[in-house]
């Protein structure tokens, strides 16, 4: 039961980067849009008859 | 998307009824669809030739039915105009880059913006192009030496939407800053619950197999590190709403919340600290969480229809007299000063208040007061911003800089309306300033009580009482409800704005409703067609209506939007439009026609004539009485005698007389206000049996009589749309805007009619009630739980433990209550 001395601590660390990663998604305007993310793998973006 | 009913088929495009199935048609995965108008017609071709039938398949509302007059974009391709939304960016190559951000109105759904990103980007010359459907905001990239901005607008416009130059407006940024700081918090309060739930499975899995002292305490230490980020950063709205509403002397529901997650945060660190007790890590994250995601689909709900703005019924620029040029230039409006002088053309948009000096023509002041009917101006007269010229070129003196205009007046006037409103305080608000006062009350006998008796308990005691009483299932009994409700009414076609308005509905008792827009669709028709006894040669009816169809190309009266439909190749010499009363023109065999009210049409053959054919006037005239909407009456003649009559008439909207119908059922006075005078107002109360109508009025006189209702004890619903109808629907106690209100109106409306039906109104009436229901329910029995935990708490006897599960329990029970509400009816 030592390792829970060590591995608590990490958890910490692992929470404090997944919140900092959070705000930077958030701060990044990755969230601004929160209708349109879900839905967009449902539409076929067809790239070849872009270049015209 | 195909939804063919037995007795009305719906527009395969916009959803909207089809009165001639077979007219317009469009061919998908080889099925015929019908389609209702032309506009939708051309809208659903553009889509399917494009390749994008797959928005029909993924779209997840209908579409707007489309306008099918061109607006003009041309002015956004002067740079001086561009200068307030479009960014030029600096590019290696030899095509300049630029970024334009827009505005565009009709985005109901994902689908919506793909297609008009895919349009966009397999255009020529266009970089790139994302949309928002949150903010409803595209962002294109185009090279401007390839293709021009306004041809961008118009390929918008040709998928069905309409686009505007966005700018930045402040209260909205405000908007935006507050949508992505809530959604930091709510993303922190979660990842951070998430963490606290597995320290709490592993303390109290401890608590019944026994774990040793030093790995709790170890477990408690890093409990409250992790708790840290909800406490300080997740949960400061609350603080700061306490605060606010303490000030204000009108203790609200933050102030139990912050009470309870600082004493509950207290409690935990005071158990670290001593290296005994309980810790509320899991109950202050998992109530952090949970109030957040309430507060946040609100902000959301709030937020979708924010998007538009006023600006948007002005246009760009306009054509400004300079001085020293001796010119006529076109200048942004923004950079026009008071007294100078201004030209408009015939069809533009006024963009700043101004005083005829030269000209006359009719405006079309739709936008201003929701009237269909232009109104003439000469020489003195004014006209405001935001109105559109009719078929006269105006040389006017500018009064107000442009930002002071009777428009922005308005708009501030419907902010100050609403202000008044705000007064009502929420039930929920209501009872918490009960229940605060009671528990600090309590919380304090508590303390003097086991102080005196035995000070070593009276610290945890006190605790218990403050975090027992944690208010979650209170707080939460009323937002879960209205969330659950508003998720389910705007299935059903009806967005709540105001959630005061679920209180404030139960004492209506008069219903206004605006007569055109609202009962009526507010567009004009052809309903009959009159022939004169004898006709001249060979003439038929569908030769008259294409003769009249062609003429009122011409026109940018609305009337001549009843002919639109009609397609004509006819070749007309020598058209002159005659402001008010009419249009005569002559055809390929140099026979002349006029088009218009009755005078003007007699006044186009000699005096002798007129008398042999007065009686089939009258005959005319008589036959109609029988109509049962508005009606307006056009003559068509030649230079001898009478052709035709059309007779054009405003449909009812759909299920106009059943809501009507509803409301009399509830014991409601009924009116109908309206601001024109041509008598079709009183027609229409007729047809609906609504016994108070008030046609003709001004605004004033419109604000004037809903307060004379509410100074008499009524409460007042109002039902309409338009921007002068604002002012009266702030004053009303609860006002409800049609989907084709204005950007404005639904900002301020308690409640925005999302398609074009006031079936919902019905329904949301009923639900209303059930909403009411539930919603006393959980205070019910949030109450309940309190009245019972808390007393228990004061005397000592729950255990932490217990009233963490209590708490737990109930917040479920009112969170499952209110889901009840998914489900209209």
């Amino acid at each position: 039961m030592e390792s829970l001395y060590l591995w608590i601590p990490v958890i910490l660390l692992f929470t404090l980067a997944s919140i900092a990663i959070y705000l930077w998604a958030v701060h990044s305007g990755q969230y601004d849009d929160l209708d349109r993310e879900g839905e967009r793998l449902l539409f076929e973006e067809d790239n070849k008859q872009q270049d015209e | 998307m195909s939804r063919a009913s037995a007795e009305q088929q719906a527009c395969f495009h916009c959803g909207l009824p089809v009165a001639e199935p077979q007219r317009w048609t469009i061919n998908i995965d080889n099925k015929v669809e019908s389609l209702c108008c032309p506009g939708c017609q051309a809208v659903a071709n553009t889509i399917i030739a494009g390749g994008f039938e797959q928005y029909y398949q993924r779209r997840t509302a209908l579409a707007d039915r489309p306008e099918e007059t061109a607006s003009a974009y041309a002015a956004y391709d002067d740079p001086l105009v561009q200068q307030s939304f479009v960014q030029v960016l600096e590019s290696e190559t030899a095509e300049t880059v630029c970024v334009a951000q827009l505005l565009i109105e009709g985005i109901h759904c994902a689908a919506c913006c793909w297609l008009i990103e895919e349009a966009l980007k397999r255009h020529a010359g266009v970089e790139s192009a994302t949309v928002n459907a949150s903010s409803h905001r595209a962002s294109i990239s185009w090279r401007r030496d390839t293709v021009s901005l306004s041809q961008l607008m118009e390929l918008i416009r040709q998928v069905g939407y309409v686009p505007q130059p966005y700018h930045r407006d402040t209260e909205q940024q405000m908007l935006e800053q507050e949508h992505s700081s809530y959604l930091m918090r709510l993303g922190v309060a979660g990842i951070v619950m998430m963490q606290a739930m597995m320290f709490s499975v592993a303390l109290y899995s401890g608590d019944f197999a026994g774990m040793d002292v030093d790995h709790r305490n170890y477990l408690h230490l890093f409990g409250l590190l992790m708790i840290l980020p909800v406490v300080l950063y997740s949960a400061l709205p609350f603080y700061k709403g306490a605060l606010r509403s303490l000030r204000a002397g009108q203790p609200g529901m933050d102030v139990p919340v912050s009470i309870a997650l600082l004493s509950a945060f207290a409690a935990s660190c005071h158990t670290v600290l001593q290296a005994e007790g309980e810790v509320y890590f899991d109950s202050i994250s998992m109530f952090v969480f949970l109030l957040l995601l309430a507060r946040f689909a609100e902000l959301r709900v709030r937020r979708h229809f924010f998007v538009g703005q006023l600006s948007s019924l002005l246009p760009p620029s306009c054509e400004y007299w300079d001085e020293e040029a001796a010119t006529y230039c076109n200048v942004p409006v923004s950079q026009v000063q008071p007294g100078s002088k201004v030209i408009i053309k015939p069809g533009e948009s006024v963009g700043l208040d101004a005083r005829v000096l030269e000209g006359k023509s009719s405006i079309d002041e739709s936008a201003f007061n929701g009237e269909q009917y232009p109104v003439d101006k000469g020489v003195g007269d004014t006209v405001y911003a935001g109105t559109v010229n009719g078929d006269g070129v105006l040389v006017a003196e500018v009064l107000h800089a442009s930002g002071q205009s009777r428009m922005d007046t308005v708009a501030r006037l419907g902010e100050q309306g609403q202000g008044n409103c705000a007064a009502t305080v929420k039930l929920a608000d209501r009872i918490a300033r009960y229940f605060v006062s009671g528990v600090l009350l309590l919380a304090a006998i508590t303390a003097v009580y086991w102080y005196t008796h035995a000070p070593e308990q009276a610290f945890p005691v006190v605790l218990a009482v403050l975090v027992v009483s944690c208010p979650c299932a209170l707080s939460l009994a009323t937002p879960a409800a209205l969330a659950f409700s508003q998720l389910a009414l705007r299935t059903k076609g009806l967005l709540i704005c105001d959630s005061d308005c679920v209180d404030d509905i139960k004492t209506i008792d008069t219903v206004i409703f605006d007569k055109t827009g609202t009962l009526t669709r507010g567009e004009l028709k052809i309903s009959r067609v009159l022939l004169a006894s004898s006709l001249p040669d060979q003439l038929q009816q569908q030769d008259l209506l294409e003769l009249a169809a062609a003429m009122e190309k011409y026109s940018s009266h609305p009337v001549a939007n009843a002919f639109a439909d009609i397609s004509t190749d006819l070749q007309l010499q020598n058209v002159s439009v005659h402001t008010g009363r009419g249009i005569s023109a002559s055809d390929a065999n140099n026979s002349s026609y006029r088009l218009g009210s009755e005078a003007f049409c007699q006044s186009g053959f000699s005096a002798s004539s007129v008398q042999q054919d007065a009686v089939t006037v009258f005959d005319l005239d008589r036959a109609d009485s029988g109509e049962l909407t508005l009606t307006q009456k056009i003559y068509l003649s030649d230079d001898r005698q009478w052709l035709a009559c059309f007779i054009l008439s405003d449909e009812l909207r759909d299920q106009a007389a059943s809501t009507v119908e509803f409301f009399r059922n509830q014991n409601m006075e009924l009116a109908v206000l309206s601001g024109d005078h041509s008598g079709s107002a009183e027609q229409l109360a007729r047809v609906l049996r609504i016994s108070h109508c008030l046609s003709g009025k001004s605004p004033e006189q419109k604000l004037d009589y809903i307060q004379a209702l509410q100074q008499k004890g009524h409460r007042v619903m109002m039902v309409g749309d338009g921007i002068n109808d604002i002012p009266v629907m702030a004053q009303a106690d609860i006002s409800i805007a049609m989907n084709s209100a204005s950007d404005l109106a639904k900002v301020k409306a308690s409640a925005v009619l999302l398609r074009d039906s006031l079936a919902p109104l019905a329904v949301c009436f009923r639900h209303f009630a059930k909403t009411r229901m539930v919603i006393q329910q959980n205070l019910f029995w949030a109450l309940l739980y309190n009245s019972i935990s808390l007393p228990a708490a004061a005397l000592g006897l729950v255990p932490p433990w217990l009233a963490a599960i209590g708490m737990s329990g109930s917040s479920l029970l009112v969170t499952f209550n209110s889901m009840r509400l998914r489900k209209p009816d």
